[in-house]
């Protein structure tokens, strides 16, 4: 299989063509050839106006619902919807069911992706079961290959147990990574507590939930002289707090999803329940400070948080819908629509690509010749609207539904 | 002819002045009707309104009913005592069925806050907001209001002090944009427990002090403690409450002026106010019960003359 790649702008900070516009030769899935102009017959071409190529994207937080909610998403139909939205890899969620624990599991889904367009890395559950009281077999999950533990979206309410784990994984560079919101705070709230909740009178999760964690958990960190990771800062103040702790030397990153940057708890007053999702939509002034935080680089890396909900755990009551977005199709375009103009495409790249991967341990691969292609190709100005059809996702549970944005991903070379 | 700008009464905060002003002229007009020997009218023969509690509710439900007989509608009840329809029919199906009996008119009483404006989504049916978790009760207080005006004469420039759970009242909502909307000035009262912390942005003051608070008022609206609805303790016991937030005769009688005291029932006697206050001169309490009728009367006649009917 060949394939020509005409007039590319390369977006590869890492990468001697980085910024420059080339023709890019793919044969037997090695980059063969960058140059000016390169005219040869290929099976396959991609051209268009505006064309970008950066290496693959590789997203921190999707769940995939396999094995055990196969009607929401499945390892085959979340693999095309992440390739479809740009992705080369997706590290999955540990909340199966039965939760991924045991090399057995982490085994299924590695086993898996070998008939899968992309690569999927599994996460391993940081507690047995999820119940946030033993740890799980680190080690073990280690070797057959999860790449960090995880109680997903179940904050560790035990402190001494993070410590413990912390301190434990260590030894081997286990990566932790902690949803920080605490439970006992946010009591079953279903939006951020703020000027919105008061007119819907919903149960509401104050940022407070989540800052009181964050602060516990960075001391922590910093006790142990382990790193951690937090999924999906939501407020300004937890990133004030993350900022500090970096300066200080913790070994402390993080990541934001991109419904945290794209609305704010406003979004929510019509009690559309696609809008209901985990962590909440947060104020104007939180969403402001979370991309100046990613423009500055306190955060690391942007994720889809992608949660495939099934249409009977939306179309009800707004109480008792699911949380989360089918997100990993549009994260993309909805960046593009509306954030490019505040957060240029090479801090995308770094936030979408290279940081995870430098997190993750995951080896960089700088765009050049002769190395194995793992590339995104994008149009930042092609424009599409939003249907069920188009996307791959089992799951539609997206407010973008028949929305116009701008941005499409083209293809993604793995 | 007017007519309201909204096809559902979902919420006051939907509401125009206009439309609350024109709720109140028909029950004016309701009111007398049902001083009369007769207090019945036929208005509306034709349609058939389906009252659905999914929540508990004594009077609200009869004084929905009774509001629907007297404008000669037919009328079905359903009550499910389930506080989730999650274990087995969805709301949509629930209502769906009912609807597909020949209803016009969907009169609910709901645990979950916009349940309601769901509803409106997705059935084919006029939809009437009888409380939505604590989202919204407008009927509830289109009465306070409207009682607010019998009494006093008005509702603009009024004092209004609202003393209890605000947290969970949808009572309390719903009033705050109905006397907004009107021109009275609202404050709130109450430990800061059972306060929304970012109240104050609906423009509307805190006064943690009952008795200053009080003192500044013409009307109190002394809200009922929903000790169902706490799933914590938010006041160590409802004895400290009654000390900090309960009103009695000796208190009322020691401020500098009179005042008119409201709630919107069920009383806990001896907890949100004293009995010698419910049953005095001063209490409004049952005139408020006796406007609900109109009130409704008001709100699905005008909700049915928005519909295509063959008269």
């Amino acid at each position: 299989m060949s394939l020509l790649i005409k007039k590319a702008l390369i977006i590869d900070p890492s990468s001697t063509f980085h910024s420059l516009e080339m023709d890019i030769l793919i044969e037997k899935g090695k980059i063969s050839s960058i140059e000016k102009t390169i005219s040869k017959e290929t099976k396959k071409v991609i051209e268009g106006k505006s064309l970008h190529v950066s290496p693959g994207w590789i997203d921190l937080h999707a769940e995939f619902n396999d094995p055990g909610m196969e009607h929401k998403e499945d390892l085959e139909s979340g693999s095309e919807a992440a390739k479809n939205g740009g992705y080369s890899t997706v590290i999955l969620s540990a909340n199966t069911h039965p939760v991924t624990e045991t090399k057995s599991q982490v085994h299924y889904i590695k086993s898996r992706n070998l008939s899968l367009p992309i690569e999927i890395l599994p996460l391993a559950a940081l507690s047995e079961g999820l119940k946030g009281q033993n740890f799980t077999e680190m080690y073990d999950l280690h070797l057959a290959g999860a790449v960090g533990f995880s109680d997903g979206q179940l904050p560790i309410s035990n402190p001494d147990l993070l410590k413990r784990a912390l301190l434990y994984s260590k030894t081997f560079n286990g990566k932790v990574i902690i949803y920080p919101s605490d439970s006992r705070i946010s009591h079953h709230g279903v939006m951020h507590e703020g000027v919105s909740s008061t007119l819907l009178g919903l149960k509401s999760d104050p940022s407070l939930s989540e800052e009181i964690m964050v602060a516990r958990d960075l001391a922590i960190a910093e006790y142990c002289d382990a790193p951690i990771h937090f999924r999906t800062i939501s407020s300004a103040n937890s990133l004030s707090q993350i900022k500090r702790a970096k300066k200080r030397g913790i070994q402390v990153t993080c990541d934001v999803a991109i419904a945290n940057l794209i609305w704010n708890e406003a979004a929510l007053e019509g009690f559309d329940s696609n809008y209901k999702v985990t962590p909440p939509l947060r104020t104007e002034k939180d969403r402001k400070a979370l991309i100046n935080g990613v423009v500055k680089g306190t955060i690391d890396a942007i994720v889809s948080n992608h949660n495939p909900q099934n249409i009977e755990e939306k179309q009800c009551e707004f109480d008792i819908a699911g949380f989360g977005q089918s997100s990993i199709e549009t994260t993309y375009s909805l960046y593009q629509t509306y954030l490019s103009p505040l957060i240029p495409i090479d801090i995308w790249i770094r936030a979408v690509s290279i940081h995870p991967r430098i997190i993750f341990g995951q080896e960089l691969r700088a765009i050049n010749t002769e190395i194995a292609a793992n590339l995104t190709i994008f149009d930042s100005e092609m424009e599409w609207t939003v249907s069920a059809s188009q996307l791959r996702s089992k799951s539609k549970n997206t407010p973008l539904l028949g929305k116009r944005l701008k941005g499409k991903v083209i293809d993604v070379i793995c | 002819m007017s007519s309201l700008s909204v096809d559902h009464i979902l919420g006051i905060k939907d509401l125009t002045k206009e439309d609350i002003e024109l709720i109140f002229k028909t029950a004016d007009n309701f009111k007398d009707v049902l001083n009369r020997p007769i207090k019945k009218v036929p208005s509306l023969r034709d349609i058939t309104v389906a009252n659905l509690f999914f929540e508990n509710s004594t009077r609200t439900r009869l004084s929905f009913e009774l509001a629907e007989k007297r404008l000669s509608a037919d009328v079905i009840n359903f009550s499910a005592a389930s506080s989730s329809v999650k274990k087995g029919e969805t709301l949509i199906d629930t209502v769906n069925n009912i609807l597909a009996m020949k209803v016009d008119l969907v009169v609910m009483r709901h645990p979950n806050a916009g349940a309601a404006k769901f509803l409106a989504q997705n059935v084919k049916a006029r939809i009437v907001n009888a409380g939505d978790g604590a989202h919204e009760h407008p009927t509830q207080a289109l009465l306070d209001t409207f009682s607010i005006r019998e009494k006093l004469g008005k509702v603009e420039g009024v004092k209004v002090l609202i003393v209890g759970d605000i947290l969970h009242s949808r009572v309390a909502l719903s009033n705050i944009f109905a006397l907004q909307k009107l021109g009275a000035e609202v404050k709130l009262c109450g430990p800061p427990t059972l306060m929304p912390k970012h109240i104050e942005s609906l423009g509307v003051e805190v006064e943690y002090d009952l008795r200053t608070g009080l003192e500044w008022c013409d009307v109190a609206n002394m809200l009922r403690i929903q000790l169902e609805r706490q799933e914590i303790k938010y006041f160590p016991s409802l004895r400290e409450y009654t000390m900090m937030y309960g009103l009695d005769l000796k208190m009322l009688n020691s401020l500098s002026k009179e005042i008119v005291i409201m709630h919107p029932g069920p009383i806990n006697r001896g907890v949100e106010i004293s009995t010698d206050i419910a049953d005095s001169e001063h209490a409004i309490i049952l005139d408020q019960v006796e406007n609900g009728v109109a009130i409704r009367m008001a709100v699905l006649y005008l909700l049915a003359e928005k519909m295509d009917r063959q008269k």
